[in-house]
């Protein structure tokens, strides 16, 4: 803190500096007086119409400030995953959103799952279901819970899970941290003193929801395929 | 006897013209020193970090701040420039009094408070639509894109009057440096004290009596919420400097060789 105050009073004083030397500048430049007040009408000219173009700037593909979407505060906890994926609701339904399928042809009678956890010790979520016929096919969908941050959706932003089939060794690899960068225009100093607190806090996200979400692997297996004992504990089966 | 009658507010209009004529490079000046700003801002004028279950969230903000700051700064290196000795000598060539050199001063500052005030104000627009177009729009918050016409009026009336406060107090103590010397070390020496002081204000740990009352004082006006009366609360102040400064000139000698 006391670095950061440090530097940041250094960093004024020397722009104090360079306006002062600017100012000295520019009254010695040997620019005629012509030609400097075309320059700073152009300035001008530039300003004004950068206004009005703003209000013509399409927001299309700008991240939307969603208010807090009820939905997502009604996510269910892991508990119930598990009748959620019986269910059918893990594609249906509007708290999931579906990241990436995979499908393996596996003819062994054993599998060891592997749930690698990511680098701060979270995992994946694995649901194992036994599906009612042996066609040698190991079917892996990878949901992700919608997350948001002070309201903005960024569950699109969300990398899936790595799934790889080596042997009889299913890995599922919850991998890095993922590093998301937003970038959110503030108000002004001016603006956010005269602005009225509650739509301030709603221009900057202050008073939207944070939900940070968890990713779900569905496993769906042949009807005859046994799962390794030494596979990781934090797997459940379905059936 | 006089041919011709002179009258106070034609003399001092026709100083403030010339002063307005002979000092444009000022307003050039501003211009070069808020491109620079904006360049600068192009890079964000601040961030913030979180993160979650697998997700390091960095969210950078944009915004014509560090416009506003430069603008500021830029106020009142000029406020203490215009009272220097050579644009002093300037009123020498007039027939004047203190009281019009003054006022002309007065009013090329205002002038170049309402000028900084609205391409500060707009520079904030102008650096949203550069960020819009350099950026990757896939990673950018919609909102705070747009402020509504009604704000950006508030945005330009309050940064012509933070800036008329900021030119007042920069006059008001070059009057000062320029009454005495003595000034200009007493004002060298208070800056590592300013330092500290602004360490001070910036740590949330330190407490003192002092600290609370700069605290309060700048409070006074970055916390006013109603625009009337931020306003009167800046006219007041500015008032009190301005003639602060026109008195402190009405004890210096005539002329200084």
């Amino acid at each position: 803190m006391l670095v950061t105050s440090i530097i940041f009073l250094i960093l004024i004083i020397a722009f104090i500096v360079v306006i002062f030397v600017v100012i000295k500048s520019t009254n010695s430049l040997s620019i005629p007086v012509k030609y400097k007040k075309y320059l700073v009408i152009l300035f001008c000219a530039i300003l004004l119409i950068s206004t009005f173009v703003l209000f013509y700037l399409t927001k299309y593909n700008l991240i939307n400030n969603t208010k807090a979407n009820a939905e997502i505060i009604n996510i269910p906890n892991s508990l119930d995953f598990n009748e959620l994926s019986t269910q059918g609701k893990l594609s249906t339904s509007n708290w999931f959103v579906q990241k990436r399928k995979w499908s393996f042809d596996y003819s062994g009678k054993l599998l060891t799952i592997t749930n690698i956890q990511g680098n701060n010790g979270t995992s994946s979520f694995i649901l194992v279901e036994r599906k009612n016929i042996d066609d040698g096919k190991i079917e892996v969908i990878n949901y992700v819970t919608r997350s948001t941050v002070n309201g903005i959706d960024i569950t699109d932003k969300i990398k899936p899970t790595s799934v790889e089939l080596i042997k009889d060794n299913l890995t599922v690899n919850y991998g890095l941290n993922q590093p998301i960068k937003l970038n959110q225009y503030n108000p002004d100093i001016a603006i956010h003193q005269f602005m009225k607190s509650s739509q301030y806090k709603y221009e900057i996200g202050l008073n939207q929801s944070t939900f940070f979400g968890m990713k779900i692997v569905s496993i769906k297996i042949p009807k005859s395929l046994q799962i390794d004992k030494a596979s990781s504990d934090n797997i459940q089966m379905i059936n | 006897m006089y041919l011709i009658e002179t009258n106070l507010f034609k003399l001092a209009k026709k100083q403030y013209l010339f002063k307005l004529k002979t000092n444009f490079g000022l307003f050039f000046s501003l211009m070069l020193v808020q491109i620079f700003a904006i360049f600068i801002s192009l890079g964000g004028v601040g961030s913030a970090t979180g993160g979650g279950p697998g997700l390091d969230i960095n969210i950078t903000f944009v915004s014509g701040n560090i416009a506003f700051v430069f603008t500021l700064i830029w106020a009142f290196t000029i406020s203490t420039i215009v009272t220097n000795i050579k644009n002093k000598n300037i009123d020498f060539t007039f027939v004047s009094n203190r009281f019009t050199s003054n006022f002309s001063n007065i009013g090329l500052l205002i002038t170049l408070s309402l000028y900084g005030g609205l391409t500060a104000a707009l520079s904030s627009n102008l650096i949203k639509i550069l960020f819009y177009y350099i950026s990757d729009n896939q990673n950018v918050i919609n909102s705070g894109l747009l402020a509504s016409p009604q704000y950006i009026l508030i945005n330009i009336i309050s940064t012509i009057f933070y800036i008329i406060l900021i030119s007042s107090i920069g006059y008001f103590l070059g009057s000062l440096v320029q009454l005495n010397k003595i000034f200009i070390l007493l004002c060298s020496a208070a800056l590592p004290f300013v330092i500290i002081l602004g360490l001070k204000l910036f740590s949330p740990n330190m407490n003192s009596t002092f600290i609370d009352f700069i605290k309060n004082l700048i409070n006074f006006y970055i916390s006013e919420s109603s625009l009337f009366i931020f306003t009167v609360k800046i006219l007041i102040t500015a008032s009190v400097f301005f003639s602060g400064a026109v008195l402190l000139s009405n004890r210096m000698e005539v002329k200084k060789c």
